[in-house]
């Protein structure tokens, strides 16, 4: 005599009263998964988060000389013939003081060619003649509106003006959000040709270049592309891979990841007690229905296959349940105010979950592994009582 | 001809001997009380005879069947077809209205609802509870659970009707009645009837009566 599971299932959560049950486990596990998924989440979200703005603005690789300077029109720019790049753009940046009602602030210009700029870094800059782009965080920082007139202070390298800067002004036409606060905070974007103007030089000057490879799979991948273009050019210029510049950085990420993961554990132990708990709680809420029903004929296998297919059921259902809770704490994190991270020691103003196959499966994994042995644990409780003797202690 | 056959059965708990040696034949279609005092193995022995527990030597063999020898799904099946149950503690769920309490064995054993469901309302016209089938085990009295308990029982028409003190929790009024109940139900299904019980005014509404004291049975 086979009892059908969902005949089963109609019998048990017959009543409002286990309907309202069964609702709020499920929701109680499906949170208590969410807070695990986002904690990993978060910890893979930092570095991805950081790791994407870096190379948003820097594109894969970065180019520059050991002489600071150098042509635009030199014949480094061979390496564009090389079948691992995709394109590359020429810089020219200067340290200036950006000066408004006052204020003033050191910031670093970037003279750009905006199309080529765009095909490199994914940036798209709206460069207008007298025009510039200025970071989000310093626009914030400095109360700039678009439209605003702005002065830039730069160095003169004339030898017989030494000493009094180059006054220019701009209006701001846009703003521009880098992803990485010290970027938003400091750069700001000239076009190239303006800037070379501004400071008498040269129409091929340059001090930076950016270069996107094709597309590769792993960073792996790209250091190797680094090693070969490094190996065919002359030996003043250097390529560096877009973390370079913030390696430190991300060495100290890694620290400071390593010890959230080491605070965020608490979240994740109370998670899964709470995951206990509720096992628990199920168990001791229906052991009365399934010691009864054992009395008026419920085989022990019916019985077994019921309980695991129930608690398979439930986590299956939180599990689909979490990844929603996780999108919408992820959705909360990017777009609410109050979830904004100080920059200037987060060096992200925004985090975000982060989650891939390997965090869900194993997630998952372990709160099946947690509720099918706290399941076989309490079966066997149960099991251990005789008809009986759980009748009598149930009901009494 | 005996329906129900105890060879020399014995039953512990831990160090306690709780039934040592008991022999006892019973005939299909009997109505029969087993009275003792507290403690005395009787609840035991009909638990047993129901499938609920094990005797531990000896053997039970209802309708041609030996328990000891069943398995847990020939067992299971046996206490849903050919056992009803009534409990001193009326054991109905507070989740369920009586009447979804009542078809809780029908639903196990597959049963064709409509025809038991039929059933149900006729012996709930009887006992006078049809106003309760569809209220809830905490909405209705005592004496109210206990014949929604006995409806349950018997809502499956089965071989055997086991009583462990269906009277406990009743005054002497009720308890009469329902004992009346108990033997008029199981006359009209042919259904044997076992009561246990130690009260003796309830043993002494029975023509066959057996006595259990210290495990063993006496008379």
């Amino acid at each position: 005599m086979k009892v059908p599971f969902l005949s089963l299932l109609k019998i048990i959560m017959e009543g409002k009263s286990s309907i309202r049950f069964l609702i709020g486990a499920i929701a109680s596990f499906a949170f208590s998964i969410a807070v695990i998924l986002c904690t990993v989440g978060l910890m893979d979200g930092f570095v991805s988060t950081l790791v994407t703005s870096l190379q948003k603005s820097s594109s894969d690789l970065v180019l520059t000389s050991r002489d600071g300077f150098f042509h635009s029109n030199d014949k480094f720019y061979n390496i564009e013939n090389n079948t691992l790049i995709e394109a590359i753009t020429p810089i020219t940046q200067v340290e200036a003081f950006f000066i408004f009602k006052g204020n003033s602030k050191g910031v670093l210009v970037k003279g750009v060619e905006a199309e080529s700029f765009e095909k490199v870094s994914r940036i798209d800059l709206d460069l207008k003649e007298g025009g510039l782009v200025v970071g989000k965080s310093l626009m914030e920082s400095l109360g700039l509106g678009l439209g605003d007139e702005i002065v830039l202070t730069f160095a003169s390298n004339s030898k017989s003006s030494q000493g009094s800067p180059i006054l220019r002004s701009f209006t701001i036409t846009s703003s521009v959000e880098h992803g990485v606060y010290e970027k938003d905070m400091r750069y700001v974007y000239l076009d190239r040709m303006t800037l070379l103007d501004t400071l008498n030089y040269t129409d091929d000057t340059t001090n930076m270049a950016l270069i996107k490879a094709r597309p590769y799979k792993s960073f792996e991948e790209l250091k190797a592309v680094a090693f070969d273009l490094q190996s065919k050019l002359p030996e003043k210029y250097k390529i560096q891979t877009f973390w370079d510049e913030f390696k430190t950085l991300l060495d100290a990420v890694e620290v400071e990841k390593f010890s959230i993961t080491l605070v965020l554990q608490m979240i994740v132990v109370i998670a899964i007690f709470n995951i206990i708990a509720f096992i628990i709680y199920i168990t001791e809420r229906k052991s009365q229905e399934l010691f009864l029903l054992r009395a008026l004929g419920l085989n022990l296998k019916s019985l077994v296959s019921f309980w695991y297919q129930l608690l398979f059921g439930i986590w299956l259902i939180s599990s689909v349940l979490s990844i929603g809770l996780a999108h919408i704490f992820n959705y909360l994190l990017i777009n609410l105010p109050l979830f904004k991270l100080p920059g200037d020691i987060y060096v992200l103003s925004r985090l975000s979950v982060d989650l891939t196959v390997i965090d869900f499966i194993t997630v998952f994994g372990l709160a099946l592994v947690w509720i099918l042995l706290i399941g076989f644990l309490s079966l066997s409780r149960m099991k251990s009582k005789t008809l009986l003797h759980g009748l009598r202690q149930e009901f009494s | 001809m005996s329906l129900i056959k105890v060879n020399n059965i014995f039953k512990s708990y831990g160090p306690t001997e709780v039934l040592r040696g008991v022999n006892l034949e019973i005939n299909q279609g009997a109505q029969c009380a087993i009275q003792g005092m507290s403690g005395s193995g009787k609840s035991t022995l009909l638990y047993i005879l129901g499938g609920l527990d094990q005797a531990q030597k000896g053997e039970v063999i209802v309708n041609s069947q030996n328990l000891s020898k069943l398995t847990d799904e020939e067992l299971a099946q046996f206490r849903n077809k050919s056992v009803g149950f009534v409990f001193q503690f009326h054991f109905l769920l507070p989740s369920m209205t009586c009447m979804d309490n009542i078809l809780l064995p029908a639903k196990l054993g597959n049963f064709p609802l409509k025809e038991v469901k039929q059933r149900v309302k006729e012996f709930a016209e009887t006992l006078g509870i049809t106003h309760c089938l569809k209220k809830y085990p905490y909405e209705i009295s005592g004496g109210e659970q206990q014949r929604v308990n006995i409806i349950r029982a018997t809502s499956l028409k089965p071989e055997i009707l086991l009583c462990d003190e269906p009277t406990g929790n009743l005054d002497s009024k009720n308890s009469q009645k329902v004992v009346e109940l108990l033997k008029d139900i199981s006359s009209k299904l042919g259904t044997t009837l076992l009561v246990v019980t130690h009260d003796v005014k309830v043993a002494d509404q029975f023509s066959q009566k057996i006595t259990i004291e210290d495990g063993q049975i006496i008379s």
